[in-house]
């Protein structure tokens, strides 16, 4: 029976084991098997958003692709999601296809972005979206779902299928699932949605056309300018005039950094201050075209030229001193960072 | 229903979307460029005006070209703006574009 306003082909399959395979022989699935998406299924999905299933929810014009809301639902439900999940992956669909993000470039190019979502505000708690322990790792429903949701969604509905239009030469895990919450319960500082100009109480997602993660370790200090030191020299592998970089600060360096009364825009400007080499060394592993020249010694190129281009959040597991910096697709040139408002069903 | 053991059979929904057909025809081939100006136009990586301008050479070995004219956007990966694509129409009737990586 079709359900109300789907429009979607219909296949019968047999059993839920033979739908997995089903799946498997279309080329729908990222490699992991998925759960069958049922019409009843996907209806539930779409009244938890409070979508009609033709509402358009994002378009990628490069690639001639129209996201529907029951397009959204489908992946979601195949991804593992609850239905609950759906106003934060609708929120991320509305991010990645917003022309700033650029997501037809981010998501072809050979340098093998994956789209780092961020959840900030009380729909974190409320949807156990995980912000500590074991970060970007397994473990946790939401966090492993809704970023899983996106990546189907990028493959069968924008077309980003490896090899085709994902010409990823390495790619990384993120492009399983890359969805985090930041930990705004430890953090003595503004939670990041509040810096992009949300209200606390509001609830936000912001992605990032994100690398793989740098995990930066720094047994040895415990002073904020000993700890960022490390950061900063982790953030000088990646490359000059960065317009966006990520940092993520642990528990552990948390402490140290903000036991010294430093804040946030304290850790930006140093960042941005001790993140540099200079030009020839930029030559010298050929991240700079051109010869070294005379003087090249002593001039210096920084990593990031605005403090606040270094988005600063905090999560990660309670024990390790460890911190993570996370190079953005293009230098976060070519794309840039989208926050937008969680809507909820009213 | 348990997995595996059921015999009932589910209907799923396609989970793809194919994309709109764009309305483009190719232009119409020129048998020759000979007096026909050429745009060059760099797509910002590496190299991108070097490989151009060897090929604008080579063309001109072959061809009495009425000039070569360059472009370059400003992002390889974003899609040339249509002021940019309309100016080359208006100013050269060939042009070579630099898609590489």
């Amino acid at each position: 029976m079709v359900e109300k306003g789907l429009s979607s082909k219909q296949y019968q399959v047999g059993s839920a084991l033979e739908a997995i395979e089903f799946y498997y022989e279309k080329g729908w699935t990222d490699g992991l098997p998925v759960v069958p998406s049922t019409a009843e299924r996907v209806e539930e999905f779409l009244e938890k958003a409070g979508k009609r299933s033709q509402d358009v929810i994002g378009e990628v014009p490069e690639r001639g692709r129209t996201i529907t809301a029951e397009k959204v639902a489908i992946n979601a439900v195949m991804a593992g999601c609850l239905p609950e999940y759906m106003p934060v992956l609708i929120a991320v669909v509305e991010a990645v296809t917003e022309k700033a993000f650029n997501l037809h470039g981010s998501a072809a190019s050979t340098m093998g972005s994956a789209q780092l979502i961020v959840v900030n505000g009380p729909i974190a708690k409320k949807l156990g979206i995980n912000s500590g322990v074991n970060l970007f790792g397994p473990g946790f429903r939401p966090n492993a779902t809704i970023g899983r949701a996106l990546r189907l969604i990028l493959m069968n509905v924008c077309g980003a299928i490896p090899g085709v239009m994902d010409k990823s030469t390495f790619g990384h895990g993120g492009k399983y699932s890359f969805c985090i919450a930041e930990n705004e319960d430890l953090s003595p500082w503004e939670p990041f949605h509040v810096e992009r100009g949300f209200p606390r109480e509001e609830s936000v997602v912001t992605v990032f056309a994100a690398q793989a993660p740098i995990q930066v370790t720094n047994f040895i200090g415990n002073t904020p300018e000993d700890i960022l030191a490390s950061v900063a020299d982790t953030m000088a592998t990646v490359g000059y005039e960065q317009a966006e970089i990520v940092v993520i600060i642990s528990p552990e360096h948390l402490h140290h950094i903000s036991g010294h009364g430093w804040s946030k825009r304290d850790v930006k400007r140093f960042l941005a201050e001790k993140a540099r080499r200079s030009v020839a060394d930029w030559k010298r592993v050929r991240k700079m075209p051109g010869a070294i020249e005379h003087g090249d010694e002593d001039r210096m190129k920084v990593v990031v030229g605005d403090a606040e281009d270094i988005d600063v959040l905090v999560g990660g597991g309670g024990a390790g001193p460890f911190s993570i910096c996370i190079p953005l697709w293009g230098g976060g040139i070519s794309s840039r960072s989208v926050s937008k408002l969680i809507r909820m069903k009213e | 229903m348990t997995i595996g053991t059921s015999v009932s059979r589910l209907t799923v929904l396609d989970p793809t979307v194919e994309p709109a057909q764009a309305k483009a025809a190719m232009a119409s081939r020129l048998s020759s460029l000979n007096g026909r100006v050429l745009g060059l136009l760099d797509n910002s990586k590496h190299n991108a005006t070097e490989i151009l301008n060897m090929m604008s050479i080579l063309l001109g070995h072959r061809f009495m070209l009425g000039g070569s004219l360059p472009f370059r956007k400003r992002n390889a990966s974003v899609i040339a703006p249509r002021e940019l694509l309309d100016e080359i129409a208006r100013k050269c009737q060939v042009a070579l574009v630099a898609i590489g990586d």
